[in-house]
């Protein structure tokens, strides 16, 4: 990690503070403001998605129609989806990346401001066109997040402007890469090699290729499917000579890669607080480096382990089986080099490590039953059933999202200059740790028992573990009513923090030389890292 | 409002990256789009 020497962070900057009232959101090219306005943006699509999750949760609490009719809870399950992946998570780590990567590098700011800014502003418009099909006639989508065609061509008037919606979410996120690699590679201060960059920029660096890679390939698919509802097109259509199976193979291309950016950056946060709450250096930073980059090559070469039972030549399955159980490889690697980080390190417990504690041993639950669903004769078995959705979520929860609370406990002082409740935020720790069990282990024991996903209604053998399962969702959504209030609580005031605010002995990065908050322009002069 | 990269050869270099990852990213967008094209048409 790099030593630094701050020249002139506190006071050599130009003199123009931020600009007052609305103007300074609207027109923000400031890298801390576009990365509050990301992260509030991803607060709030996270509660607008909780509360379909809640819809979906009340209506499966037990067996028969009690809420809402087929239609709406299917739009409910794929609404679910698209707004907590394109509008939660994926603009949570945007908002990281914007707050962290220039001051981790030593940037004044991020390469391209005004591209930043446009790329943010796109994002209320996509979710409001997206939240909008709901009101249109034949409502909003409903044949799942993958817009598996020919089903998703049957949806109402909602149809472009779900197409629109994932177009502009995508050309958003191609923008925010593109400005992460141009600051990463153009921004970082004299002395910063690659090898010494702090890991959250690294892992970064290889979403922000990932993204670049992928989010094209999901608008082309989704161009495709518009040409085909509106062109006369038939690029999926059986009956004019497409295919279907295609959209799948080329939806997958991107879905893949799409859980990796979704997780590698959560990689590099509970790399960055594992190693301050130890009180030691990350065990293996080079390997976790390469452990990084592999698993991002194997995201390309594993997509058709989703489409097992769509029916494959028999090498195909054997290949995508096997290059899906070789993933566990770097994985692993960088299981053990957390674990060898804390192992004889002096650790303590605030939140930011409850949180990174419990991804370390709930997203390798979800990583264990990924590699039970890459083994094709068993996934025959599980496949649509609610043990891929425990598989997914166990993986996305208490994954990629517990990670951005565990980062938002870590660096919330630093950006406010106070301390937040620890005895509070260590409720809405184990409350979200129990919850989240509650909510999602049954499901296991469900798709094992051959309940099928995307249903509203069930078999009464199924009765029992729904219930717990849904009384594990309210709790667990109840319990982030919590998780928003300390955030506002911290904004609004609070404890002083010090400049370093943990207090741990062993060297920080850049980011720890400034000042709790840091001044509105950082690092006008570039330190010197050693 | 952020400030103004004034270091030319930085400037150079930012230029260069956005107009290589555009290429890469506008490849992968046509790049499928002709995939597509060519096995309808085969």
């Amino acid at each position: 990690m790099a030593h630094a020497h701050d020249h002139a962070a506190h006071d050599h900057h130009d003199d123009h503070g931020p600009a007052k009232g609305w103007r300074r959101w609207v027109f923000a090219t400031n890298h801390k403001d576009i990365g509050t306005l990301y992260l509030l943006f991803s607060l709030v699509m996270f509660f607008v998605g909780g509360a379909m999750a809640m819809v979906i949760r009340a209506e499966l609490f037990q067996p028969g129609m009690q809420l809402v009719d087929p239609m709406f809870f299917n739009q409910m399950t794929t609404m679910h989806a698209l707004i907590m992946i394109f509008g939660a998570v994926m603009p949570a780590f945007v908002g990281l990346a914007n707050w962290m990567i220039p001051l981790m590098v030593g940037a004044p700011d991020m390469a391209l401001p005004r591209m930043n800014n446009f790329s943010f502003w796109i994002l209320p418009f996509a979710f409001s066109l997206l939240l909008g099909t709901l009101l249109t006639s034949g409502g909003g989508p409903a044949g799942g997040w993958t817009m598996y065609p020919p089903l998703v061509q049957q949806m109402g008037h909602g149809f472009p402007m779900l197409i629109f919606a994932v177009h502009l979410a995508g050309a958003s996120s191609i923008m925010g890469a593109i400005n992460v690699i141009v600051t990463i590679m153009n921004m970082r201060a004299p002395g910063m090699s690659l090898l010494k960059m702090p890991i959250f920029v690294w892992t970064w660096l290889i979403t922000a290729y990932l993204l670049i890679a992928v989010m094209p390939v999901l608008a082309g698919a989704v161009t495709m499917l518009l040409t085909d509802h509106y062109f006369g097109t038939t690029f999926f259509e059986a009956a004019g000579g497409g295919d279907p199976v295609m959209f799948q193979h080329i939806f997958w291309f991107f879905g893949h890669p799409e859980v990796y950016i979704m997780i590698l950056p959560a990689f590099g946060i509970v790399s960055e607080i594992i190693p301050t709450f130890s009180r030691k250096p990350l065990f293996g930073y080079d390997a976790m480096v390469y452990a990084t980059a592999s698993i991002a090559f194997l995201s390309f070469i594993v997509w058709a382990h989703h489409m097992f039972t769509v029916g494959m030549p028999l090498a195909g399955q054997m290949f995508f089986m096997l290059a899906t159980m070789l993933i566990a490889v770097p994985t692993g690697v960088k299981v053990f080099n957390w674990t060898a980080t804390m192992f004889k390190g002096s650790l303590s417990f605030e939140p930011p490590m409850l949180f990174a504690l419990s991804f370390l041993f709930l997203f390798t639950l979800g990583g264990f039953s990924g590699l039970m669903l890459a083994i094709v004769p068993a996934d025959f078995q599980y496949h649509d059933t609610y043990f891929v959705v425990a598989h997914f979520h166990y993986v996305l929860v208490p994954g990629a999202v517990f990670s951005i609370m565990a980062a938002a406990y870590y660096w919330l002082p630093k950006w406010t200059g106070h301390m937040y409740n620890m005895t509070l935020a260590k409720w809405h720790f184990w409350l979200s740790t129990i919850f989240v069990n509650v909510l999602f282990f049954p499901q296991h024991f469900l798709g094992l028992a051959g309940m099928p996903r995307r249903i509203p209604d069930y078999s009464t053998q199924f009765a029992d573990w729904n219930m717990v399962s849904s009384i594990g969702g309210f709790g667990f959504g109840l319990s982030q009513l919590l998780f928003a209030y300390l955030i506002f609580a911290t904004v609004r005031g609070g404890e002083k923090a010090t400049d370093k605010v943990w207090d741990s002995g062993r060297p920080h990065g850049l980011e720890w030389t400034l000042s709790s908050p840091p001044p509105y322009h950082s690092f006008e002069v570039a330190p010197e890292v050693k | 409002m952020a400030s103004e990269i004034r270091d030319q050869d930085r400037k150079r270099g930012v230029q260069r990256t956005v107009i290589w990852l555009l290429l890469l990213a506008g490849g992968f967008y046509f790049g499928f789009i002709a995939m597509a094209v060519w096995r309808s048409m085969h």
